[in-house]
C-alpha cells in the first residue's frame, strides 16, 4: 500500500531542495528566477500537502506572483547586456556556506526536536460510509460480550465497526467498573475522547435516542467528518504556521502562539534578500581602456 | 468524487482515478474551448470590420477553420532564435498553458462541480491566474530579441498593476457572501436574476465592470494587449515563437479569457444558475442527497447556464477587443492607477458599510446556500469540553421540530451536531445561515 502523503512530500520536497541548490548553483539571474519560482511553487504544494491551503495560495500570490515578478522586472529594467549573470568569489562562497550552514542546523535540530510527524489522516478511517454531501455518515457497531468465549485475555467490550476486517485494529471499550456493558452515551463519550478516533470524526447518538440503554449489537451511532472536505483540514503543522497551535492545549496559554512569527522573519528575510538581488543585478558602470562605458 | 470511489476500489486507484477524470474533463475545456473561441473571434472580428470571417473550412460557417490552423501549426518548424535562452524559451509556453490550466481546477461549473472545492477558492484561483504572466515575461526575456523584451516589460508592469484592483473588485463580492469558497458564492445568488450579486447593492452593480476591466487587462486582451502590440513590438513577446509553442500560448490566452468570466460569473452574474429559478425545486429536493436524478439534471442544467455567461462574457472582450483602439502604456496605467484604484476603494468601503446597516439585497434578499455552512476552524481551535459537559450540551434531538426528518431517517439527516463540536457549530451555523452578511454580529 503506497502512502500517497509520503510520496508526494519527497517529490515536493525534492524539487524543491533541487532548484533551491540550483538558484545558488546558477550564475544567470533570470534562470535563478525561474529555478525560484518552481522551488517557491513546490514549496507551496508542501504547505497544500499540510492541509495549510491559505498559506499556499499566500505563498503562490506574494512570493511567487508577486515579488518574483518584480524580480524579473527589475532585472530587465536595469540590466545593460542581454544576460545577467553573477560571478561569485571564493570568499563569497564560503559566507555563504557559513551562513546557510548554521542556518541549516539550526532548522535540522528544530525539525528533529517535533516528536511527531504525522501522516495525514486517513480520508476514511474506521470505514464510515459515506452519505449524504460526503460529510456525515452511519456506520453499525457490533458490541461483544466479555470474550471468554474466544479465549480473549481480557475482559471488556470490544466495539468494531461493522465494515472493518475483523483483524484491522478496532476500538476498544473497558470500562473501569468491571464486566457490564456500557451504555450509548457512554460509548459515544468514549469514541469522542479517544483520540484516534476523534482526530478524524465526530460521534452522536442516533436521532431520538438518550443513550441509557446497553450498547447491543447493530446499534447505530452518527458520525461526522470533523474535517469535511480534504483541502480544508488544517493539520496541526498548518494551523501552527497560522499561529494557533491545538497540539499545544488550545489557544491562549503563553508559550503556545505557533509559528507565525518565525514565518513572518522569514518573510521579511527574502525581502531583504530580493533588494540586495537587485542591487547585484544592477550593472556597475566602468569606463574601458578606450574610453566607453561598458557594462561590467 | 474519490471518496465515493474508494468504496468500491482501492484507495490509490480511487484517487489516481479522480484526479485523471478531473484533469481530463478540464483539459478538455481548454482545447475545446480554444478550437470554438479562436472560431468566434475570427467570425465576431469578420462581422465588426464588416467582412464573413471564415466560410470554407467544414461547411457553411467555416467552423473547421481553427482546426485547419491547428494543423498548420503542427507542421511548422520548431524555431530557436540563436541568441535565446534555451531553457527559459522552451519552458515559457508551458509556464503559461499550465498556470491558466491550474486555475480552472478551483473554477465551479455547477453547485459542487469543481475538481477541488475550496473553502479559499476565490483566493486560490487569483493567486494560481497571477502565475500566468511568468510564461509571457520569461518568453520575453529568453528570446533575446528587443521587440520580445519590451513586451515582456510592459507585461510585467501592467500585470502587477492592474492586480491590485482586480483582487480588490473579487473582494467585494466576498465580503457580501461572507465566504471565500465559490461553490458557496454561487449557490448564495440562486432564485431569480435580481438575487445575483450584480444587483445586491449599487456598489457590487459598480465593482463588476471594474472587475470585468481589470480582467481584461490582466489576461492581456485589446485595448490592454500592450504586450503583443503588434504595430509597434512585430507581435511582442511571442515574436520570435513558431508552430506548437506558439499556440500554447494561445491556448493559455483564451483559457485565460474563459477562466476571468467564469470568475466574473461566479461572482457577479448569478454562477450556474439561470435568470428565472426553473430547475429550483430539482436542485433542492436534491440538498443533502449523494446522488439524486433531479439534482443532476439541475445540475447539467446549471453547468449549461454557467458556461454560456461565461461565453458572452467573453464575446464582450472579442467585441471589445475589435471595437477599441489600443491605449498607450500610460493610458493603460492610468486607467489603473487613477480609475479602476479610487473606484474600487470606493466600492469596497461601500460595500462593507451596506452590508452592515442594509442586510441583504437591493430588491430581494439573497437566497442562503444549501447546506449549513459550517466553520471548521472555530470548533478545531476550541479545546474539547470535558466529556461531562459534553454531553449535557447535546440538545435532545426528538424536541426540536426540524429535527424530525433525522429521525425518520438517520442516515441522510442533518448535519451531525454533537461531541466536542456541538458548542461551536449552531452559533457558527445560525450565523451564516441567518444572513450573508455582517447583519447578524455583534
Amino acid at each position: 500500500m503506497i502512502n500517497w502523503h509520503t510520496v508526494l512530500f519527497l517529490l515536493f520536497s525534492l524539487v524543491t531542495c533541487t532548484f533551491a541548490v540550483a538558484v545558488v548553483a546558477s550564475s544567470n539571474i533570470v534562470r535563478m528566477a525561474f529555478y525560484l519560482i518552481i522551488s517557491l511553487g513546490a514549496t507551496a504544494g508542501l504547505f497544500f500537502l499540510a492541509d495549510a491551503a491559505f498559506v499556499g495560495a499566500m505563498q503562490l500570490m506574494i512570493y511567487v506572483g508577486g515579488t518574483l515578478v518584480l524580480l524579473v522586472f527589475g532585472v530587465m529594467l536595469t540590466a545593460q547586456g542581454p544576460f545577467v549573470s553573477m560571478r561569485t568569489s571564493g570568499g563569497e562562497w564560503v559566507l555563504g556556506a557559513i551562513v546557510g550552514g548554521s542556518l541549516l542546523a539550526l532548522l535540522l535540530q528544530a525539525a528533529f526536536s517535533v516528536d511527531e510527524w504525522r501522516a495525514a489522516p486517513l480520508p476514511n478511517p474506521w470505514g464510515a460510509t459515506v452519505a449524504g454531501n460526503g460529510l456525515e455518515g452511519t456506520v453499525i457497531v457490533q458490541a461483544k460480550q466479555p470474550h471468554q468465549a474466544n479465549g480473549d485475555p481480557w475482559d471488556g467490550t470490544v466495539i468494531r465497526f461493522q465494515n472493518e476486517p475483523e483483524s484491522g485494529e478496532s476500538l476498544v471499550f473497558y470500562p473501569e467498573g468491571g464486566k457490564t456493558l456500557p451504555t450509548a452515551a457512554e460509548w459515544v463519550e468514549f469514541l469522542n475522547q479517544d483520540p484516534r478516533f476523534s482526530e478524524h470524526l465526530i460521534a452522536a447518538l442516533p436521532a431520538g435516542s438518550n443513550g441509557s440503554a446497553p450498547v447491543a449489537d447493530g446499534d447505530q451511532v452518527r458520525l461526522a467528518r470533523r474535517y469535511p472536505r480534504t483541502d480544508e483540514r488544517a493539520s496541526g503543522i498548518g494551523l501552527a504556521l497560522l499561529g494557533a497551535r491545538p497540539d499545544a492545549g488550545g489557544a491562549g496559554r503563553g508559550g503556545n502562539v505557533g509559528y507565525l512569527l518565525p514565518f513572518e522573519i522569514v518573510s521579511v528575510h527574502l525581502l531583504v534578500v530580493l533588494v540586495g538581488a537587485a542591487y547585484l543585478a544592477r550593472t556597475k558602470k566602468r569606463v574601458s581602456s578606450d574610453g566607453h562605458t561598458v557594462a561590467d | 468524487m474519490a471518496e465515493h470511489l474508494s468504496l468500491y476500489m482501492p484507495e490509490w486507484l480511487a484517487y489516481t482515478l479522480a484526479a485523471l477524470v478531473h484533469a481530463f474533463l478540464l483539459i478538455n475545456v481548454i482545447a475545446v474551448g480554444a478550437l470554438f473561441f479562436i472560431w468566434q473571434e475570427r467570425k465576431v472580428c469578420g462581422r465588426i470590420q464588416d467582412r464573413l470571417g471564415p466560410t470554407r473550412v467544414g461547411g457553411k460557417f467555416g467552423w473547421l477553420q481553427t482546426l485547419a490552423d491547428g494543423v498548420k501549426l503542427l507542421s511548422k518548424e520548431d524555431t530557436m532564435p540563436k541568441g535565446a535562452d534555451g531553457l527559459l524559451f522552451r519552458m515559457a509556453p508551458y509556464i503559461s498553458f499550465c498556470a491558466s490550466f491550474a486555475a480552472f481546477m478551483v473554477l465551479p461549473f455547477s453547485s459542487g462541480y469543481s475538481a477541488i472545492g475550496s473553502t479559499i477558492g476565490a483566493f486560490l484561483i487569483l493567486a494560481l491566474l497571477g502565475l500566468e504572466v511568468f510564461g509571457v515575461i520569461l518568453a520575453g526575456y529568453a528570446s533575446g530579441s528587443k521587440w520580445s523584451l519590451f513586451g515582456g516589460m510592459r507585461e510585467a508592469a501592467q500585470v502587477v498593476s492592474y492586480e491590485v484592483p482586480l483582487g480588490l473588485s473579487v473582494i467585494v463580492p466576498v465580503v457580501v457572501a461572507g465566504t471565500m469558497d465559490l461553490t458557496v458564492i454561487g449557490d448564495m445568488q440562486r432564485g431569480w436574476f435580481t438575487n445575483w450579486f450584480l444587483f445586491h447593492d449599487p456598489f457590487t452593480f459598480i465593482t463588476f465592470w471594474v472587475f470585468f476591466t481589470c480582467a481584461t487587462a490582466s489576461v492581456n486582451r485589446a485595448p490592454f494587449d500592450l504586450a503583443e502590440a503588434e504595430s509597434e513590438l512585430v507581435a511582442g513577446f511571442h515574436t520570435e515563437y513558431s508552430g506548437l509553442r506558439w499556440s500554447f500560448f494561445f491556448m493559455a490566452e483564451y483559457g485565460s479569457m474563459f477562466l476571468v468570466s467564469g470568475i466574473g460569473v461566479v461572482l457577479f452574474l448569478g454562477a450556474w444558475h439561470g435568470p428565472i429559478p426553473i430547475l429550483e425545486p430539482l436542485a433542492y429536493q436534491a440538498r443533502g442527497e449523494v446522488f439524486h436524478w433531479g439534482g443532476f439534471i439541475a445540475n447539467i442544467a446549471g453547468v449549461a447556464n454557467f458556461i454560456l455567461k461565461a461565453v458572452v462574457l467573453v464575446t464582450v472582450m472579442m467585441w471589445v477587443r475589435w471595437t477599441l483602439p489600443r491605449l498607450r502604456i500610460d493610458q493603460v496605467m492610468k486607467t489603473c492607477l487613477k480609475y479602476c484604484m479610487p473606484i474600487v476603494c470606493f466600492t469596497f468601503l461601500g460595500a462593507t458599510i451596506w452590508s452592515y446597516f442594509v442586510p441583504g439585497g437591493l430588491f430581494l434578499k439573497p437566497a442562503q446556500p444549501y447546506g449549513a455552512v459550517r466553520d471548521f476552524s472555530a470548533e478545531y481551535l476550541q479545546p474539547p469540553l470535558p466529556a461531562g459537559r459534553a454531553a449535557e450540551a447535546t440538545p435532545a434531538p426528538a424536541a426540536e421540530p426540524s429535527h424530525h426528518a433525522a429521525a425518520a431517517d438517520p442516515v441522510h439527516a442533518d448535519p451531525v451536531q454533537a461531541g466536542p463540536a456541538q458548542a461551536a457549530v449552531p452559533q457558527v451555523a445560525g450565523r451564516l445561515t441567518d444572513a450573508p452578511s455582517l447583519e447578524a454580529r455583534p
